[in-house]
Order: structure tokens, then C-alpha cells, then sequence
């Protein structure tokens, strides 16, 4: 056998459960090898761990005693006297402990904390755990209960064999009486059978004789029936020993499921209490983002307001463009018109007239430029009155005696006018000017006072 | 992490080593403080009350008689005295040719579950629920080989005959079960 079988037997060693062969194998081995001496030692010492699965049993006042006068009296060696302990009757009665430990089951705790469904199977995982516990505590109070039934059963079996043993003793005590007048009998006739005397003694010793006989028979029927009645018992007591065994047997397996079922009890208290635990854990987690949502919440809150502000200052921006978009685009009409007029001014042909107010508007003047090349005509007129209601001033220019219209005009409220106009082709050939009053709108020909004149030439 | 006075192992080992010297009054301490313990283990074995207690008067004797053969060193003192309550148990049983039928009306009593004494040892139940902990936490094979084997006092061979298995399959379960224990177990059992 090498080094490492040997190693393998040391655990069955530990545990008392070496065959004996391969015990004397082993220990030749020890006695050399200190490193699996160690090794036993420490599997020793585990193995005797596993006392601590029975629960300690507090021995009768009486015991302790009689250890301590034991040893008083030790002699050379071992202990000699029998030391049986009478037991008395009423222990049957008293409780005492079994082979196995009922473990205090952890109080089951509620699976609802006020979480949210997304962490329902943790909770439902611990339920699940709370129901097996509670299922595995119902199955061993059913086997309590049987064990208790088995144990009544053991009871009235016991009482029933001790009622028996006590009629055997009985019968045993009558057959020996029986017996014993059987042999004072025998010896009566014995003694009576001896030949003496004359015939009046025979007479009494055959009357004697035939009722002894008579007897004799009675006793051995007697006797027959007993030793049935004997058989009989015994064989009801055999019957009952065995029935005890297999109930002490039943006990034995009862005791070794009592331990699995604890041990599975052990397995899902634990499993129950890391279940709460994470229960526990995702509740904080819980707790920490709901905190986090509040303060997400209020946040958006205040983003909210400043858009809303800012959506106010976007607006009145939005006018602000409006109103300076308006304003560039009078400002470019006027450019253009002064630009127009800038060109008339430095057009080469072109020429300033001064028109004069007439009776109807004595204080009226006017600057009239003209550019017989283009048509283009720019009329500047001051202190005009204002024109009538329905009314308008309109410009002519008077070419070959023909008047023709070159646009209507209003006055401003201190009596300025500006007219910009092109006449067409056949017009261009002006040699005077006039602004007359005539109907909103303008005339094709002058019907109206005259207002302003160019002099004539 | 206990509030009952710690008995600690080294004191088991001094009450041991006062024993081999003679001193009665530890010899009593160590009954006082073991017995329980003790008497359990030999009705769980025995199955028999009455067998239990003379059982116990003989490991206490054993106790008396071999305190100087106990060293410090290889092992410790509860391995000790629990093995000579084991070994007395076990020779019993085996030494036994038929059932005492007076004793049926005294094994009844093993049915019941224990009485919880009033003072219990907070160690008691400590190493108790630590061993349930860690039976639970082997495989069913393993740890019905170990039980088998140290409270019915079979041998691999009778443990092998009765769950049908063969000799080599109940070797390496109770070599990994042990093994495996004594891993669970090492914080208890590193106090020395």
C-alpha cells in the first residue's frame, strides 16, 4: 500500500468505521509516519464535532454519586460490581431526550416592505422559503405525533407482555405446587403399596389407591393444559418482541429523517435570511433613487421657469426685429428717392425752373427740376395750403401748348410737397410748368385754379 | 460574543491534567461540566436509558483511570473524553446479544424531544447550530455516511451492505464528508 492510501483510510479511522484488517494496516503505518499522526488528530477532533448535534441530557441527581463514590473505591482496574440503576416506573412517564435536536426555527418575517412589484421575486422567493419552513415544521409535528402513537403502541404492548409474564409466573407457581402433590402423592401411594398387614387396611389402601389415581389423571390434565397455555404465551411473548423490534427499528429510521429534515430547516433559514437581506439591500436602493427622482424632479422645475423666460425674451427680440426690419426698409426707400433725386440733379440736360404762387397762393414757391433727356421731373414745393377735402395738386407740363399731366401730389402739414415723376416721349418737349387744384385722383386735362406758374418766356 | 463564563478548552486540559494528579474536586467540575453532553451522546447510541447512565458512570471511571495518558498535543480534551464515551458505547452495543426486553418501556423515552435545561451553555448551542450549518451543507450521501458511521458504530463494511453501495464509494464519501466538515468547522476547531 503506498503513502497516499494509507491517507485515505485516516477519515473512516477518525470516524471508528475502519475494518479491522485494514485498522491493524494502518495503525503498523502511524507508528512511523508522524504527518498522518497529525492528520488523524485533526480529523479526530472533527469527527467529535458531531456530538454537538445531540442535545445534552442532565443526569439524575442520584448518578453523580454514585461516579464519584466509583471512583473512591476503584481498586486495580476496571469496574467490577454490576452497576445497574433500578428504574422505576414512573420514568416511563418522564421526558427525556431524543437523538435529535428540534432547531428554533427564526421568526419568518414579512415578505412586504412596501416595495415595488419589480422586486417581486425576491419577495416571492422569500414567501416561497417561509412556506417550505412552514411545510417541513408541519411534517415534523406529524411524526412528533406519530412517534407518539408508536410509543403508546410500545406501551400497551409492554403492559400486555407483563400481563402474560405474570400469568406464566403464576401457572409456573401452581405447576409446581402441582408437581410437588404429585410426588407427596407418589410417595403416599408408594409407602401405602408396601405389603403389612390384613384386609381391612387393603380395602382403605385401594379406596386410597383408585383416588390418587383419580387424582393422578385430574393433575396430569391439569398440567397438559397448562404447558398449552405455556406455549401459548410464549409464543404471544415472542410475537410481541418482535413487533418490538420493528417498532424500535421504525424509531431508528424516524430519528435519521428527524436529522435531514432539521438540516434542510438549517438550509432555508439561511436561504430566508439572505433573501431578506437583498430585500433589504434593494429597499435602500430603492429609498436612494426615489431621493434622486425628488431632487431630478424640483430641478426640472427650475429649468422649466428659466425657459419660459427665456421663451418671453425670444418674443419681445422677435418684435424688436420686426419693428427694426420695418424702419431699414423706409430708411432704403428713402435712400433710393434721394438717390433719384441726386441723379436728376447731375443729369447733363437738366434744368431748374422756379415756379411762383399765384393769387390763390401768393406765399407759395417752388423748385422745379426737369431733364428733357429722360422725362425725369422733381417738383419741391413750400407753403402750398393745404388741398381741400376731395381734392388733390397736380403738376402739368405744357409742351407745344398742350398740357400733360406729370402727377398728382399733397402737401405735408407745414405745406411742403415732393413730386417725383417721369413724363413719356412725346411730352419731353416742356416749356412750361403749372400746378393746378383739381378732383382726388387727377384730370386728364387742367379744370382748376392755378396754384403755381413757371414765368413765362 | 458569550455572556455564560467561557469554559475554554485549555481548561478542560488543566481540569484533565488535575485529574491524573488525583484532585477529586476536578474530577467532579469535569463531570459537572460534561456529563450532559456525555449522557446525550450514549442515549443516542445506546437507545436505552437506563444502559445510558451505567454507560456513563463507566466513561467517568475511564476518565479517572486514564487522565495521565491524555496529551495536550495530539488532540483535543472534548476529542478525548468523547471518544472514550463513544468507544464504551459502541462495545456495548456490539457486545450485546439480544435486547434486553425490560428495557423496552426505558427506550420509549427516546422519542421524546430534548428538555431544554435552564442553564443552557451558550457554547452548547453555538457549536450546536454550527454543526447543523455545516451538516446541511453536505452532500445527503456524505452525510449519512458519518452518521451511520460514528452514532450506529457500523464499519465501512456494514455501512457499504446496508445502503447497497460499493466499499470504495463509502471510503471516499466519508474521506470527502470529513474533509469537507472539518473545513466548515475550522473556525471552532483552530482554538487550541
Amino acid at each position: 500500500m503506498n503513502h497516499e492510501e494509507y491517507k485515505e483510510l485516516l477519515a473512516l479511522e477518525a470516524l471508528g468505521a475502519l475494518d479491522v484488517g485494514a485498522q491493524e494496516t494502518l495503525l503498523a503505518h502511524l507508528a512511523t509516519c508522524a504527518g498522518c499522526q497529525a492528520e488523524l488528530s485533526e480529523l479526530r477532533d472533527t469527527a467529535a464535532m458531531l456530538v454537538y448535534t445531540v442535545a445534552p441530557v442532565a443526569p439524575p441527581a442520584g448518578l453523580r454519586a454514585r461516579v464519584l463514590e466509583g471512583i473512591r473505591n476503584q481498586g486495580n482496574g476496571l469496574a467490577s460490581e454490576p452497576l445497574r440503576a433500578t428504574v422505576p416506573r414512573t420514568d416511563f412517564n418522564e421526558p427525556v431526550e431524543a437523538p435529535s435536536n428540534v432547531v428554533t426555527l427564526a421568526a419568518k418575517k414579512s415578505a412586504h416592505e412596501g416595495l415595488t412589484t419589480r422586486r417581486s421575486t425576491f419577495v416571492f422567493g422569500a414567501i416561497a422559503a417561509g412556506l417550505v419552513i412552514a411545510t417541513l415544521v408541519a411534517a415534523l409535528a406529524l411524526l412528533w405525533k406519530r412517534d407518539s402513537e408508536t410509543r403508546t403502541q410500545l406501551a400497551r404492548a409492554s403492559d400486555s407482555l407483563q400481563a402474560s409474564q405474570a400469568t406464566e409466573a403464576r401457572l409456573a407457581e401452581s405447576l409446581k405446587q402441582t408437581q410437588a402433590e404429585l410426588s407427596r402423592e407418589r410417595d403416599a401411594t408408594a409407602a401405602d403399596a408396601t405389603p403389612t398387614s390384613g384386609a381391612t387396611p387393603q380395602t382403605d389402601a385401594g379406596a386410597d389407591t383408585a383416588r390418587v389415581a383419580s387424582r393422578n389423571n385430574e393433575l396430569r390434565t391439569e398440567l397438559a393444559r397448562i404447558a398449552g397455555r405455556n406455549e401459548t404465551l410464549q409464543a404471544n411473548i415472542n410475537r410481541l418482541s418482535n413487533r418490538t423490534d420493528e417498532l424500535q427499528a421504525e424509531l431508528a429510521r424516524s430519528s435519521t429523517l428527524d436529522h435531514e429534515r432539521q438540516a434542510e430547516i438549517a438550509r432555508l433559514t439561511n436561504l430566508n435570511r439572505e433573501t431578506q437581506a437583498q430585500l433589504a439591500a434593494l429597499a435602500n436602493r430603492n429609498r436612494e433613487l426615489q431621493i434622486e427622482i425628488t431632487r431630478l424632479a424640483s430641478r426640472d422645475t427650475e429649468l422649466q421657469t428659466q425657459v419660459a423666460r427665456f421663451t418671453n425674451q425670444t418674443n419681445e427680440l422677435q418684435s424688436e426685429v420686426a419693428r427694426l426690419t420695418r424702419r431699414s426698409g423706409d430708411l432704403q426707400n428713402e435712400l433710393a428717392r434721394r438717390r433719384e433725386a441726386d441723379s436728376l440733379i447731375t443729369a447733363p440736360g437738366s434744368r431748374a425752373v422756379a415756379l411762383a404762387g399765384t393769387k390763390a397762393a401768393p406765399g407759395a414757391t417752388a423748385k422745379l427740376i426737369y431733364d428733357r433727356q429722360s422725362g425725369n421731373v422733381a417738383l419741391f414745393a413750400y407753403d402750398l395750403p393745404p388741398a381741400p377735402p376731395g381734392k388733390t395738386y397736380q403738376l402739368w407740363l405744357i409742351a407745344g401748348g398742350k398740357p400733360q399731366s406729370a402727377g398728382v401730389f399733397t402737401t405735408d402739414q407745414e405745406g411742403r410737397a415732393v413730386l417725383r415723376s417721369q413724363v413719356p416721349r412725346g411730352g419731353r418737349n416742356a416749356s412750361a410748368f403749372a400746378v393746378t387744384l383739381e378732383p382726388a385722383g387727377g384730370v386728364s386735362a387742367p379744370t382748376g385754379d392755378k396754384y403755381l406758374l413757371s414765368p413765362a418766356s | 460574543m458569550t455572556t455564560a463564563p467561557e469554559h475554554t478548552q485549555h481548561s478542560d486540559a488543566e481540569l484533565i491534567r488535575a485529574i491524573a494528579r488525583g484532585d477529586e474536586r476536578a474530577f467532579a467540575r469535569l463531570y459537572d461540566l460534561h456529563s450532559p453532553i456525555l449522557l446525550g451522546l450514549l442515549i443516542r447510541i445506546l437507545r436505552d436509558r437506563a444502559e445510558a447512565e451505567d454507560a456513563l458512570q463507566e466513561v467517568f471511571l475511564q476518565i479517572w483511570q486514564r487522565a495521565s495518558d491524555f496529551d495536550e498535543a495530539r488532540g483535543r480534551p472534548f476529542t478525548w473524553f468523547v471518544t472514550i464515551a463513544r468507544s464504551r458505547a459502541i462495545d456495548r452495543l456490539r457486545s450485546q446479544k439480544s435486547r434486553d426486553r425490560v428495557a423496552l418501556e426505558t427506550a420509549l423515552s427516546d422519542v421524546v424531544p430534548p428538555r431544554r435545561d435552564a442553564s443552557d451553555d451558550a457554547i452548547q448551542s453555538e457549536h450546536n447550530e454550527a454543526i447543523h450549518r455545516a451538516l446541511a451543507e453536505l452532500p445527503e450521501e456524505q452525510r449519512r455516511a458519518l452518521l451511520l458511521a460514528y452514532f450506529e458504530g457500523l464499519s465501512q463494511s456494514e455501512i457499504a451492505a446496508r445502503l447497497n453501495e460499493p466499499l470504495g464509494t463509502i471510503k471516499t464519501r466519508a474521506r470527502s464528508g470529513l474533509s469537507k466538515l472539518r473545513q466548515l468547522l475550522q473556525h471552532l476547531l483552530d482554538v487550541r
